[in-house]
């Protein structure tokens, strides 16, 4: 097997998740192809010795990671005061369909099915990039909110306001058993 | 529903919520890479496997190349320095290095008239009322948030996704 050909295996191997985390994170198809081309293309050079290694999903993760908040962060300084400027009405008059879950039906078992994974899909691409990065960073990349602060360069406090706003609005996109309960009184 | 959208949660729903929204994220399967992206990457591969070594970044370079490449270095740099020492010495310079002090002293000049500009400017600033500088001040800020408010709106309006 030659170098091309074993490259274009662990490539098979590995692309899915790589642009899944590369989308995840960008939430732009055409950016996240470039970012995950790049990240091959890296992987590429060590080749020799990425290609035997158990830990290659890992660096392949890491560096999809850091390429994804390297290529926000390109344009975040420049529109970060936009972005964050209140939205009213961001969400409403969204016609997109939410999840409804039968009452009582546990969760897991409603969100196993393809559809569901769809919509949660859009609705964290839906997601503005302040919510969705750190919302991926803890749930999916498993950082702590130190680690995300650290790594985004911002407050811990911001970090913790953003990921708590990210799940509100998944929340309002998606029903769940909480929307089945009244507020407390 | 709509009822609850603005439902405050308590400490353990929050947890609640946390502990679904984490399981239905890591219930998401892997996106589907596009089936163009394996190709897209070989073709770079390939063209940047063609090209010739002295097309390629210093760091691929064969040994002797960068060795070569070193010193040649290495000699420039000593030839500029011996050339700066021995300049004033040498016959065959002496246009060079008059045409070279005719410069410096046009820099010279043109430094003194920068100079005199920005006095007569501080002059200026100094006589004028405060308030024509305090409205030019205001102008500037007002151009300034014009910009920033027409940026937000093209960011929103041009740039948003669907």
């Amino acid at each position: 097997m030659t170098v091309a050909q074993a490259f274009e295996a662990f490539m098979k191997n590995y692309q899915n998740m790589v642009f899944s985390t590369a989308m995840r994170l960008v939430a732009n198809q055409a950016e996240a192809e470039d970012i995950t081309q790049e990240v091959f293309l890296k992987a590429y050079e060590r080749f020799d010795q990425l290609g035997t290694s158990p830990t290659a999903g890992g660096w392949l993760k890491t560096v999809a990671t850091n390429m994804s908040l390297n290529h926000l962060s390109r344009y975040r300084a420049r529109w970060s005061f936009f972005s964050e400027l209140g939205r009213p009405g961001h969400d409403e008059g969204d016609e997109e369909r939410e999840i409804e879950f039968a009452d009582g039906h546990d969760f897991g078992e409603e969100m196993a099915r393809a559809d569901r994974h769809q919509l949660v899909e859009q609705a964290l691409q839906k997601l503005p990039d302040a919510q969705r990065v750190p919302l991926v960073l803890y749930h999916l990349e498993g950082l702590s909110y130190e680690e995300i602060a650290a790594k985004l360069r911002v407050s811990l406090g911001k970090v913790k306001t953003d990921i708590f706003r990210a799940r509100e609005a998944l929340r309002k996109r998606l029903a769940s058993k909480l929307e089945g309960e009244t507020c407390p009184t | 529903m709509s009822n609850l959208k603005h439902c405050r949660m308590n400490p353990e729903q929050q947890q609640r919520l946390e502990r679904e929204i984490d399981r239905a994220l890591k219930a998401l399967p892997e996106m589907q890479a596009p089936e163009r992206l394996l190709s897209r990457v070989m073709a770079r591969i390939e063209v940047a496997a063609a090209r010739p070594w002295y097309q390629r970044s210093w760091s691929e370079w064969p040994a002797p190349g960068k060795w070569t490449t070193l010193v040649a270095l290495a000699l420039i740099f000593a030839g500029v320095c011996f050339a700066w020492w021995k300049a004033p010495e040498a016959q065959f310079l002496q246009p060079v290095l008059s045409r070279l002090h005719a410069l410096t002293n046009l820099a010279d000049a043109l430094w003194s008239v920068v100079g005199a500009l920005g006095g007569l400017i501080t002059a200026a600033l100094r006589n004028l009322n405060t308030w024509v500088l305090v409205g030019c001040a205001a102008m500037a800020i007002f151009g300034y948030v014009l910009c920033v408010g027409l940026g937000t709106v093209y960011f929103r309006v041009a740039l948003a996704r669907r």
